[in-house]
């Protein structure tokens, strides 16, 4: 909209403007963003000008832009064109409905943690954990059967997304647990503690040598070597510090790599299976919002 | 009937404006122009610029402005390499389409 136009013609701007107005506003109600309410409008205002200028010999005048205006599509018909384009924005899931196991997929794990938690009488903890193998394998199965059925269906279905999440989450959860049990047995602290107890001992060890070492020397320089020697006693703190059990010798010789890579695996699978369990919620509430039914196919 | 051929225009928009696209960039306006040349495609701005301002938002198309001789400053549009990937699939499905109409046509046929 240059001054330049303004003032060659302005009859026919002030026309066009009210036209442009109208048509922004059905666009500002029907959703649509500032910068492509500005494309739209500077489109139509290029067309009823290049229209205009076609027509008249010399510069546009109203009759001219009123006649151009009366053809081009009423303001009110804006509304369709970019509510159409707001449906096809929609996600996937309203349009076309989930497939119903990638939907089981993702609602299985959660049972099983629920049943977990819940007292399974006297068997308690193992009988937890054969539910939690039994709805892993469960969500799993569904997972597979959700995506091939997704892939293979006649109608469209969405919730591949869904099932890829059921089936990922318990495997992830397990491992991440398991990664935990054995990362237990491996922590940094445990290992530096076992390292500084054998260093100790090591040290006490050397210091003993040496006192005894020394000792034996002066008793052959007094005594001579066929009078026996008996080494100065030791007490009991001084025994204990010298003693390293085998465990902490087995710690201390581990390498610090190996927790070190296992506390990441944690760290990665723990927000791998977080990722999931929100994205898998954030999608299922999606669905709900949008009013879907599993079952609704395209 | 007019309500079926409605539907099944709007439902080949996308398809049709990518095409019209697929060997040269044009403005708004000229677009309209170059799909409504042909007979039975009857598509109007309050159709077409929306989904071309959808289709830059998608990165379906690319635009670049030019000096107008009469009006603002026209905004050349031009695929992508996304778009036409899309272009591509898009053609794909109505060929499909297509060809299973004819298939069963045939098959229809005593």
């Amino acid at each position: 909209m240059s001054d330049q136009q303004t003032s060659e013609a302005p009859d026919a701007r002030s026309l066009l403007d009210e036209h442009l107005d109208a048509v922004e506003r059905v666009l500002q109600e029907t959703g649509v963003s500032r910068s492509e309410r500005q494309s739209i409008c500077e489109e139509v205002e290029g067309q009823a000008w290049e229209i205009a200028r076609q027509r008249a010999d010399a510069e546009p005048g109203p009759e001219h832009m009123r006649m151009v205006l009366a053809e081009m599509d009423d303001p009110a018909a804006y509304m369709e064109g970019a509510e159409g384009g707001k449906a096809e924005q929609q996600p996937l899931l309203a349009a076309r409905g989930v497939h119903p196991f990638a939907l089981c997929s993702l609602l299985v794990p959660p049972v099983g943690f629920v049943l977990m938690l819940t007292p399974l009488g006297p068997r308690g903890e193992s009988a937890g954990a054969v539910v939690l193998i039994v709805l892993g394998c469960l969500a799993l199965l569904f997972g597979v059967l959700g995506i091939r059925a997704i892939r293979q269906a006649p109608q469209r279905y969405s919730g591949t997304l869904l099932a890829v999440l059921g089936l990922l989450l318990i495997p992830l959860i397990m491992l991440n647990v398991t990664a935990f049990l054995l990362g237990g047995d491996m922590d940094l602290t445990g290992i530096r503690r076992a390292q500084a107890r054998v260093e100790v001992a090591r040290r006490y060890r050397q210091t003993r040598e040496r006192l005894v070492e020394f000792h034996r020397e002066r008793h052959i320089k007094t005594h001579g070597r066929d009078v026996a020697f008996t080494p100065p006693s030791i007490s009991a703190e001084e025994r204990d510090a010298m003693t390293v059990t085998r465990a902490d010798e087995r710690r201390a010789a581990r390498p610090m790599m190996l927790p070190i890579l296992v506390h990441g695996i944690i760290i990665v699978l723990a927000a791998l299976s977080s990722i999931a369990a929100i994205a898998g919620t954030y999608t299922l509430c999606r669905l709900g919002a949008a009013g879907c039914s599993p079952r609704e196919p395209a | 009937m007019r309500s079926w051929v409605s539907q099944l225009r709007k439902g080949v928009t996308e398809l049709v404006v990518l095409t019209a696209l697929q060997h040269e960039e044009a403005y708004g306006y000229e677009l309209l122009q170059r799909i409504n040349r042909h007979d039975g495609l009857s598509l109007t701005e309050s159709t077409v610029y929306p989904l071309l301002a959808r289709l830059k938002r998608d990165g379906l198309v690319g635009v670049r402005a030019a000096p107008s001789p009469s009006g603002p400053p026209r905004r050349y549009y031009a695929l992508t390499q996304a778009g036409i990937r899309r272009l591509e699939a898009m053609m794909q499905e109505w060929d499909a389409v297509a060809e299973a109409v004819r298939q069963l046509q045939k098959e229809e046929t005593p």
